[in-house]
């Protein structure tokens, strides 16, 4: 996942798109160490020293790694995978949500 | 052969038949005189009895000369389980208020297979007699997994009639789990299981909160099914997050409205 996700943050460097990870990881100093090695540059929420069990993902009923949800610029769930759906389709969600946030900004 | 005969006649007849198979050259019978034992003695017995006549078969395979004579052996050793399924249904069905009668009915469902006719008769025993004791309610989730033809409503009954506020949480968790996952399928019936299916999350959110399967809490779980149904939906605003980051800061979802958000629930393992 890490690759690919490199590659939308950098193709999306200069648009209206982020990634925001929900990390379920127990050991946060470790997970500071991965951060780095991965070169994992966007922002993520800790779920706590729980991990799998913790207050965010129990809340949004998560039980499977990874899971996506695409949010688009007005803050409406378009949509949802349970483990990744294959770099293209993702890549496609993301880039039509992020040509039509454009659009707006440009209006 | 010495098994099917015994298993039509009385648990005493055939306990003195599996001693008599103890020792081959014992053919007067057991020396003990005859005593029935409690209903959980026998199963005792009985399991003891299957593990000892799996061995003696599996050595009587190894010293099996004709192919004929291996043929039968096997056939005997994959029907063995089914034979003692059987024992045990009787014992329970003759002695179904024992409080050993849900260990018994336990072992069907273990022997015979959950999809077996045995087990759809342990189940209606189960639920005509109540029986929710510890046994019976701990296989439950085990059994809500399955999707047997009584697995609906043995749950039912367990979510109403265990003994416990653990036994009854547990199964009305695991029913409303078992009827959401019918209802996520799909077909004619999908919109009122989901309904029956919310309704029993909300059960368990408002009455057994801090109830615990498989170590976790089940009210927190529940209500994680509901916040999901209801808020995390295709076209639905996304709900706020707001929480720490990894070093420490806090921070909100919303902060980055105005930018498309790819939300990725990971770990590093």
């Amino acid at each position: 996942m890490y690759p690919h996700e490199r590659s939308l943050v950098k193709k999306h460097a200069d648009k209206p798109f982020t990634i925001i990870g929900v990390n379920s990881d127990t050991d946060r100093e470790k997970l500071k160490e991965t951060l780095k090695k991965e070169e994992i540059t966007w922002r993520s929420f800790w779920n706590g020293k729980e991990g799998t069990g913790g207050p965010i993902s129990t809340e949004w009923n998560v039980h499977g790694w990874p899971t996506l949800y695409i949010i688009d610029a007005d803050g409406v769930i378009r949509h949802k995978h349970l483990g990744s759906p294959g770099d293209e389709k993702l890549d496609e969600e993301i880039d039509a949500l992020v040509k039509k946030a454009e659009g707006k900004g440009e209006k | 052969m010495l098994c099917r005969i015994a298993a039509a006649l009385v648990p005493l007849i055939w306990l003195s038949t599996a001693r008599a198979l103890d020792d081959p050259k014992d053919k007067a019978g057991p020396d003990k005189p005859a005593k029935a034992g409690s209903v959980a003695e026998q199963i005792k017995d009985l399991q003891e009895e299957m593990v000892k006549t799996r061995g003696d078969l599996q050595a009587k395979l190894r010293d099996a000369e004709k192919d004929e004579e291996k043929q039968e052996i096997r056939k005997e050793l994959n029907g063995l389980s089914r034979t003692y399924a059987k024992k045990y249904l009787e014992l329970a069905e003759k002695h179904p208020k024992d409080p050993a009668a849900g260990q018994a009915l336990v072992q069907v469902f273990r022997t015979a297979g959950p999809t077996s006719a045995e087990a759809r008769r342990a189940a209606d025993l189960i639920v005509k007699n109540q029986i929710y004791d510890e046994g019976v309610t701990g296989f439950l989730p085990m059994l809500a997994r399955m999707n047997a033809p009584y697995t609906e409503k043995l749950l039912r009954g367990a979510a109403e009639h265990a003994k416990s506020d653990q036994d009854r949480g547990r199964a009305t968790f695991s029913l409303a789990q078992f009827l959401k996952s019918k209802a996520d399928r799909g077909g004619d019936d999908a919109e009122k299981l989901t309904a029956d299916a919310e309704k029993l999350f909300e059960t368990v959110v408002e009455k057994y909160a801090d109830v615990k399967l498989n170590g976790r809490p089940i009210g927190p779980q529940a209500k994680g099914v509901l916040f999901e149904a209801r808020h995390l939906v295709i076209g639905k605003p996304v709900p706020e997050i707001e929480a720490e980051d990894i070093d420490g800061t806090k921070f909100k979802l919303s902060d980055y409205r105005g930018k498309v958000v790819l939300i990725d629930f990971w770990g590093n393992w």
